[in-house]
Formats: C-alpha cells, sequence, structure tokens
C-alpha cells in the first residue's frame, strides 16, 4: 500500500506519519533524506530522532536514489522535500519518481510524508521556483499512484483520497 | 459557477479538465467564459493599473462563466512590501467573494479535489 501524508511545517504530519508506520506488524524501516547542513540541520534530525525513539524504527539515511534501496516490510520516506532538492541540484530528477515506484514494489507498505510549499504567493529565483514546480508534480503523480492520501492540519490528519484495493 | 482554488502547481487546471471537461484560458487573456485560471494574477494586473477590483469581479460573477480558478496566495509570511501586503488581502477577499457566489468550492492538494462548499 502507498500512502502519502502532506502538511505544512510543524502540522504534526511526521508524528502522524511515525504512527501510522509504527502500528505495523512487522520490519520497520526508517528512510531519512536530510542532509546535516550544519547545526540546525543536525538539531533538527536529533529532534526527529527523539521522536521516533522506541517507535522501533530501523533508519537507514539515504539522500537520493532511493530505488535501489533493500527494503521490506513497512517503509517510511521523510521527507520528499529533501528528497527532491537532494536529486534537484546534485542528482537526477528522474530518480524520485521512479524510486518511489521501486522501493513501493519492494515493500509491503511505503508511507511518504510531503510538504506544502505552495500557498505563500512569492515569487522567487530560477531555482527556487523549478523546485516548487517540481515538488507540485511530485505530489499529484505521487497522489495519483497512492491508496490514501492524508493533509495534516494543526496535528488533525485529514483523509483527502482513499482508493484501497484500487491495484 | 465553481470554485477551484489551491496551491500553485496542485494540479487545479487537471483536475478541472477531468471533472468538466474544460480546457482552463488564462485569465488574464480577458475572455470570461467556460473556465479560467490564474484569477489572483488578474486581480494582481487590476490593482497595478489601478482598475476598479470589485466592479471588475461583480461583472464577471454576473456572466455566465462556469470555472474561476486561483491559487492560494495568503498563507505565507506577511510581506514587508505594501504593496504586497495589499495584493494578498485583496485577493483574500475577493476568494471569500467568490466562494459566497460559487454553487460549489474545491480545494485542490495533490492533484485531489476537496469539497469546501
Amino acid at each position: 500500500m502507498l500512502i502519502l501524508v502532506a502538511g505544512g511545517s510543524g502540522s504534526g504530519k511526521s508524528e502522524f506519519a511515525e504512527n501510522m508506520a509504527a502500528s505495523a506488524i512487522g520490519r520497520l524501516i526508517y528512510v531519512a533524506t536530510m542532509k546535516p547542513w550544519g547545526e540546525e540541520g543536525i538539531k533538527r534530525i536529533e529532534k526527529h530522532r527523539k521522536q521516533r525513539e522506541g517507535k522501533g524504527f530501523e533508519t537507514i539515511e539515504r539522500c537520493t536514489d532511493i530505488g535501489s534501496l533493500d527494503a521490506e516490510g513497512t517503509v517510511l520516506l521523510e521527507d520528499l522535500g529533501n528528497l527532491a532538492a537532494n536529486e534537484m541540484f546534485e542528482g537526477d530528477t528522474k530518480r524520485v519518481f521512479d524510486g518511489i515506484l521501486e522501493l513501493n514494489k519492494k515493500c509491503s507498505d511505503l508511507i511518504i510524508v510531503t510538504d506544502n510549499v505552495f500557498e505563500d504567493g512569492n515569487i522567487y529565483d530560477g531555482d527556487t521556483e523549478r523546485y516548487i514546480e517540481f515538488m507540485g508534480m511530485l505530489n499529484c503523480r505521487i497522489a495519483a499512484e497512492a491508496d490514501r492520501v492524508y493533509e495534516v492540519i494543526f496535528g488533525i490528519p485529514a483523509l483527502i483520497y482513499s482508493g484501497e484495493g484500487k491495484k | 459557477m465553481y470554485f477551484i482554488i489551491g496551491g500553485r502547481c496542485s494540479g487545479k487546471r487537471d483536475y478541472v479538465r477531468k471533472n468538466f471537461g474544460l480546457e482552463p484560458k488564462s485569465a488574464l487573456e480577458g475572455d470570461f467564459s467556460g473556465a479560467i485560471y490564474d484569477f489572483h494574477l488578474y486581480i494582481r494586473r487590476l490593482m497595478e493599473n489601478g482598475g476598479d477590483v470589485e466592479a471588475c469581479v461583480n461583472k464577471i460573477l454576473d456572466s455566465d462563466i462556469r470555472v474561476i480558478i486561483s491559487d492560494e496566495i495568503g498563507c505565507g509570511i506577511v510581506p514587508a512590501d505594501e504593496f504586497e501586503r495589499r495584493y494578498r488581502d485583496c485577493v483574500g477577499q475577493v476568494h471569500q467573494l467568490l466562494a459566497e457566489h460559487a454553487e460549489s468550492v474545491v480545494r485542490v492538494v495533490c492533484g485531489i479535489g476537496v469539497r469546501l462548499k
């Protein structure tokens, strides 16, 4: 089953996704996509590590090329925003969506956490604009493949699509 | 009239193509029939040119337009620039008016339509 969890910064989407993943039976893998940039990045990673402590995750750090991961059971990919940026700036953008489909074939459940970077009305420089367009395209394509899509708002998960068993 | 709202790149035009069978035209082209998109940019241009936003919006509401697509632009930091602040406020007010007059309001997230009204 493929599940997409979207939400803004601090919306509680990570915690929701982690708890959903942790309720599954069997192997539980956390794919961390963030590159630790500087002190703030390291602190952020530490916060997420603490948040999922004791929930039974094995952590795999993988910033690019997630399709080549060896995975099984339940996989939580956190998050799409970092993966997309890593592939865009020093990898291969094609590997993001294709990699998700590959990974989804290998595991029983894949849960992907993604961002809402689309509602501030700002116009940015070229790279950021391209990133926003790339993220929008990825969100739509993943949601179209997903069995369930949630949007988390103020810690409240709204199930906005459910098509379980469609595949 | 159906009002379709959502962040940029959220799949709004595809949603309208699939659900209404209409090809959305840019609101900046000035042909207000069928389905139009980028309504927020139309408001911005009106403001830049000193046009009467309220009168223009009311005229469009009185027409037989079927679908209006606009971007949510009000969920960021309040901008330091005075015009940018007025622009976001004004678009927010216009969106409220459109939502009030619409027979249905759909917010598109990740390409999925969530019916608000």
